[in-house]
């Protein structure tokens, strides 16, 4: 779901890469170079993941993980998220160069609610860990599809956004998996950034 | 090409996609104009067609759905617009490696954290990568293909297992860094210095498509 270039209006691109900039200068500001290096390296790994297309109940997929991404990285999901669609753009040419804001933004804004869940939200940690994943997708696109339709594209998207969920519920199902896996293993990671 | 500094020639490319994606639908002269431009940069245009082709699904999606509510021409334009910015940026990204866009990021100014996010990503992509390989390789050495539900609960822990991995990897890499000078920057070995040759190539390369948009369109 990246947008490309030259499809929505592009004075929303440019305030989109406003707001993604800003965001990004002020979700890393006082970082440790330690902490950058994790980060560094927790979003290779989710790259990497997102590359796979894996087979699942009869279809093949590839993750996002940008739930997890929340989970584990807090509001430095941000950058995180940024980074990648900036290498997703040069290096295959997802999305684009003037929508990189427009779709940071959507992505973000599903990576904050599913670190905010996870952080604040009451619960079992396995529900919670569910609806930041379903979230991490489902938010940006029902933004896309807010969007098209704002931009004058008709309701189309919505049918498409819908279409997400079932990724989003798969999503959410692995999530919930992989923070049991890492309850388990290493609590760690699970209770460390804000 | 490979000589022009990096910032030239992404800001050069950001300037033509500005000017190509704002340019409104109704006249297609300007858009003749822009893909004379596109011939001539001396890129093979199969490759660029490929290129553009892997963004097709998405761009025809749209454009379809515009032409249930708009006219034709619209609906032609908004997927000519949208072709031309992905060839553009597979110019861009077939004229520059990946370090030298990292170097000229660095160079406008983005957070040193983002920057070193990005080196880091640039070299650990790939390795993790493989690593996730061979953990399938493993898996698939030593179990049945898994079914059902059993399906998740393994691919889950398989995935969690690359992150553990690379949170240890983490730890070794910020050590070894350390140990080796690091303090808050990278050093970059291949520098460029904005000349005037960089100006020039960045005055002739987005000139003509700034121009365009001003002229013809009018």
């Amino acid at each position: 779901m990246h947008i490309a270039d030259g499809i929505l209006p592009s004075l929303w691109c440019g305030l989109a890469h406003g707001v993604t900039w800003t965001g990004v200068w002020a979700f890393s500001r006082n970082l440790e170079p330690e902490e950058v290096v994790r980060m560094g390296l927790l979003a290779s790994a989710t790259f990497a993941i997102s590359l796979v297309h894996f087979p699942l109940g009869g279809t093949s997929v590839h993750l996002g993980l940008y739930g997890l991404t929340g989970i584990l990285l807090g509001t430095r999901a941000f950058p995180v998220n940024v980074a990648a669609l900036l290498l997703q753009a040069f290096l295959f040419q997802h999305g684009g160069l003037l929508s990189l804001g427009l779709n940071a933004v959507n992505l973000g804004a599903g990576v904050l609610l599913a670190s905010a869940i996870w952080r604040i939200a009451p619960g079992p940690q396995p529900a919670k860990a569910f609806a930041a994943g379903f979230l991490g997708i489902a938010i940006p696109a029902l933004m896309v599809a807010t969007e098209f339709t704002l931009a004058g594209y008709g309701k189309g998207f919505f049918f498409m956004a819908a279409l997400y969920l079932g990724a989003a519920a798969l999503e959410g199902v692995l999530t919930a998996g992989i923070v049991a896996f890492l309850q388990r293993n290493r609590p760690a990671l699970l209770r460390h950034s804000p | 090409m490979r000589s022009i500094d990096p910032r030239a020639r992404l800001i050069a490319v950001l300037l033509a996609t500005i000017a190509v994606t704002t340019t409104p639908a109704g006249n297609w002269m300007p858009f003749a104009a822009y893909f004379g431009l596109i011939l001539l940069s001396g890129v093979p245009l199969p490759f660029l067609l490929r290129r553009a082709l892997a963004a097709a699904p998405f761009i025809l999606l749209a454009s379809g759905m515009l032409l249930l509510r708009e006219s034709w021409t619209i609906a032609a334009a908004v997927a000519v617009k949208a072709g031309m910015a992905v060839a553009l940026l597979a110019l861009l990204s077939a004229t520059t490696t990946l370090p030298e866009l990292i170097w000229a990021l660095r160079k406008l100014h983005v957070p040193e954290s983002f920057h070193l996010m990005l080196t880091l990503m640039s070299r650990y992509i790939g390795l993790l990568s493989e690593e996730y390989k061979r953990l399938d390789r493993a898996r698939e050495s030593r179990t049945a293909r898994p079914l059902g539900r059993a399906a998740y609960k393994i691919h889950a822990r398989q995935l969690g297992t690359l992150l553990l991995r690379s949170w240890d990897r983490a730890e070794r890499i910020h050590t070894a860094m350390v140990s080796r000078g690091f303090e808050k920057s990278w050093p970059v070995r291949r520098t460029f210095r904005f000349a005037v040759r960089d100006a020039v190539f960045l005055l002739s390369a987005a000139l003509p498509w700034v121009a365009i948009r001003l002229l013809l369109t009018s």
